[in-house]
């Protein structure tokens, strides 16, 4: 007698909504994606280990809560603009490198936005910003 | 009728290109706001990230660090390392007494500091 085999039906996964989920989640991709520009400034800060302490006389900015103070005896405070100014007329770029120092002191009320423009200002003047430890104990 | 079976192979590709050139950011749950410059250029991210939010609390990796022991931490991070950068985002309206100690410990572990700030407008601001 013929045994007739039941044929097995033919299984096939269905693939055709694979492209639907893609296109989900290339949507969600786009609408969460943000594209930031994050800027930075390189800040060259002499580590002090290795440095001798020398009688050369370095440019000191010292800033204050609301002013900017350009040299140590200064009695009159600068705007930002006549900082920069300032900078650009001692032509730090043509210096040597420890002649292009410049000693940043700050008052401890000074808030981070306006000790960056001055970084900034002293960069892009070619200085070298150089900070002040303070003992701790003073 | 037009053929759409290639539409899924074009889908994955453009997944595929998303989660490559996809950067997460490890300190996005840190709250702070970044100082705003006109005059700064972009930079590539840094393999080091030490933040302070707008409370003041220190951050290295995304994960909070005592500022006591930032040097000795930031130092083991970057001793080995060809890269020294380290990227600075501090908060703009903290104060020098709050962020100062956060810079020196960084120049003091011998770091390339990358102070980040947004790209924005201009100053407009004199002081």
């Amino acid at each position: 007698m013929k045994i007739q085999r039941k044929k097995r039906p033919e299984s096939e996964v269905d693939v055709s909504s694979f492209s639907d989920v893609a296109f989900l989640l290339i949507i969600f991709f786009i609408l969460t994606t943000t594209f930031k520009l994050i800027g930075g400034q390189e800040l060259n800060i002499p580590s002090g280990e290795d440095g001798d302490s020398t009688e050369q006389k370095q440019l000191t900015i010292s800033l204050t809560g609301k002013e900017i103070f350009y040299g140590e005896d200064s009695k009159s405070s600068l705007t930002l603009r006549q900082l920069r100014v300032q900078l650009a007329d001692e032509q730090l770029s043509t210096k040597k490198e420890e002649q292009r120092m410049v000693v940043l002191e700050s008052d401890e009320n000074v808030v981070y936005q306006r000790y960056y423009n001055v970084m900034l200002a002293i960069r892009d003047a070619d200085g070298i910003v150089a900070l002040i430890e303070r003992d701790t104990d003073e | 009728m037009v053929p759409m079976a290639s539409f899924g192979d074009i889908a994955f590709l453009l997944i595929i290109f998303f989660m490559l050139a996809s950067n997460f950011v490890k300190e996005a749950h840190i709250e702070l706001e970044r100082v705003e410059a006109g005059n700064i250029e972009e930079v590539d991210p840094a393999p080091v990230s030490v933040s302070m939010d707008v409370d003041g609390v220190c951050y290295l990796q995304g994960a909070v660090q005592p500022i006591g022991s930032l040097e000795s931490a930031v130092s083991m991070l970057i001793e080995n390392a060809d890269d020294k950068r380290v990227a600075m985002t501090i908060d703009k309206n903290l104060v020098y007494k709050q962020y100062s100690e956060v810079q020196m410990s960084l120049v003091r572990a011998g770091a390339t500091i990358i102070a980040i700030g947004d790209i924005g407008e201009p100053s407009t601001k004199d002081n």
